[in-house]
């Protein structure tokens, strides 16, 4: 299967490319990236050809595209790249507004072809495996949820607002949403949140808080942040604790860990020795097209999670609870 | 004369001291020593105490009398007045302050009594919404989202649960304080890590009066759910 890159704004288009050269069935063909540079590097890395111009790079025989690119250029890639006859995999979140989102998937489908959303946590060995227990019933029925996402600022373009959309809630809430979407099998219909900047000198939101309800009344609360500084011992992380009539089981996604001290500038380091969800989420795309099958992360979940970040920020400018 | 009722179990008994653990009042001999401190069961609570006696009560002990001394269970462990004194260092600037508790007995009125030390921390909430989970199920479960204003954001939660846990945590600007009960027991695997300290309760109690009671009538109020500003 031939693959594309498309952009290497967001740094997770490093480990999904190099996801793509571990698997055998896979080329990947070509990058596009209008930074020259950053385009030329990662062609060097990755051993590919860079292409700077999106109209020849989409001109190619090429089955599907990775895009990573700013949020607000999402929308034009992915309706170019579905015109092209292209399976897509978009990185999170899949755009800045509702309306932008809901043309994408409506494009996609006109094109006939996959688009799925890049949420890598779903592919997470703990995540699934407590989706596992969940659906066996072995935590009886679900009451509420904890759940949080708190890492380092990225900064870059996630602190300009016009290209990434929004900050810390936008980039941290989509994950943990849709995760607890995928365990509930319901939406959220009510949003409760404050955001603010906290922890940088920045013009965009680096922390909020969130109290969620769901359709059939279970409560959820999510911390979203770029709270960790570079001295955390990790990058942060990905929590969920559910609360069942039979039992309340916690992950954490990053938890797999070793420490090492050291007297460097970070004294204590964790270690991550647990499962690469990045390569099980590009795995998972690759043969949802070889299989032709539904995504696992439909554009639409892309959209709902989206939504619920979006009615944070809502919610928090008119200091009031939000029913969706 | 100091009579500090508790649930004796409770204490950390490095920190007695000089306390003489006793049955009942009556086991008191000298009743006019005024710098002595007695320990008794709080099941043990007896009419006719000596008129010059301090008490100190549990807050959960459902009988408090003007003029007593309550002392709040958070506030009687010592984890707490050494993250406190950190967090009050850097109170000046923002911060998202994070608290979870598993409950195992008592929920309603440790609930109350945490939210009491609390805002007495960070002050009274300018905004605050209170989640409950449906009550025909268990573990009931409450989320409450608070915005202290000055920026100082919380999440608070309780759940009902088979054993007693606190966490909670401070990020500020470059610091973050984490604490797990699960995590600070000195003796593995089932020793007790939430003990009160003598010294807690006895500098941190509160005097009974219409002030106290008020507050605490209104977090009760608070705990009906909902939104609240």
């Amino acid at each position: 299967m031939k693959i594309g890159m498309m952009s290497f704004a967001h740094m997770h288009a490093y480990s999904y490319a190099d996801s793509l050269l571990k698997m055998p069935n896979v080329e990947l063909v070509a990058i596009f990236d209008e930074d020259m540079e950053r385009g030329q590097d990662a062609a060097q890395q990755f051993n590919s050809v860079h292409y700077s111009v999106q109209a020849e790079f989409l001109a190619l025989d090429i089955d599907a595209v990775i895009i990573c690119s700013e949020n607000n250029r999402h929308k034009e890639m992915v309706i170019n790249a579905a015109k092209a006859k292209k399976h897509i995999l978009c990185e999170k979140p899949i755009a800045t507004n509702l309306k932008d989102a809901q043309e994408m998937i409506d494009v996609c489908k006109e094109h006939e072809v996959i688009f799925q959303i890049a949420y890598p946590v779903r592919f997470s060995s703990p995540i699934r495996e407590l989706k596992q227990m969940i659906d066996n019933g072995e935590l009886g029925e679900i009451v509420a949820f904890r759940t949080t996402n708190r890492g380092q600022n990225p900064g870059g373009w996630f602190i300009d607002k016009e290209q990434s959309g929004g900050g810390a809630v936008l980039d941290h809430t989509v994950h943990m949403v849709d995760i607890m979407r995928w365990y509930l099998n319901e939406e959220v219909v009510e949003v409760k949140a404050f955001v603010d900047s906290y922890f940088h000198d920045i013009d965009i939101d680096d922390a909020g808080i969130l109290t969620l309800e769901f359709e059939n009344g279970v409560i959820a609360s999510h911390d979203a942040s770029w709270s960790r500084f570079a001295q955390y011992p990790t990058w942060g992380d990905v929590m969920i604790e559910v609360i069942g009539t039979k039992e309340i089981v916690r992950v954490d996604a990053f938890n797999e860990h070793i420490r090492f001290f050291s007297n460097a500038k970070k004294s204590l380091e964790h270690i991550f020795y647990g499962s690469d969800m990045d390569s099980g989420l590009v795995r998972d795309f690759v043969n949802c097209i070889e299989e032709g099958r539904e995504p696992s992360v439909t554009g639409y979940d892309g959209l709902k999670s989206l939504e619920v970040a979006l009615v944070a920020y809502e919610s928090s400018e008119k200091a009031k609870t939000i029913k969706l | 004369m100091k009579l500090l009722y508790a649930n004796i179990k409770k204490l950390d008994v490095s920190s007695l001291g000089n306390c003489s653990v006793v049955g009942s009042v009556k086991e008191i001999k000298d009743t006019n020593n005024e710098g002595a401190i007695y320990i008794l069961p709080v099941t043990k609570l007896e009419s006719g105490l000596p008129e010059n006696a301090k008490v100190y009560m549990p807050f959960n002990s459902a009988i408090l009398r003007n003029g007593w001394r309550v002392y709040f269970d958070l506030e009687s462990y010592s984890f707490y007045q050494k993250a406190k004194e950190v967090i009050e260092k850097g109170k000046a600037s923002k911060g998202v302050f994070r608290y979870r508790r598993i409950i195992r007995n008592d929920y309603e009125s440790l609930v109350i009594g945490d939210l009491f030390v609390l805002f007495s921390l960070f002050g009274e909430p300018r905004d605050i919404q209170v989640k409950i989970t449906d009550q025909t199920l268990t573990p009931a479960h409450t989320i409450l989202t608070l915005n202290f204003g000055e920026g100082t954001l919380a999440h608070v939660e309780f759940t009902v649960g088979a054993d007693d846990r606190i966490e909670l945590e401070w990020s500020g600007i470059n610091t973050i304080l984490e604490f797990d009960s699960d995590q600070t027991r000195s003796i593995q695997p089932d020793g007790a890590s939430l003990r009160y300290s003598i010294n807690s309760i006895l500098e941190k109690s509160h005097r009974v009066n219409l002030e106290l009671i008020t507050r605490l009538n209104k977090i009760n109020e608070l705990l009906g759910g909902g939104d609240h500003s």
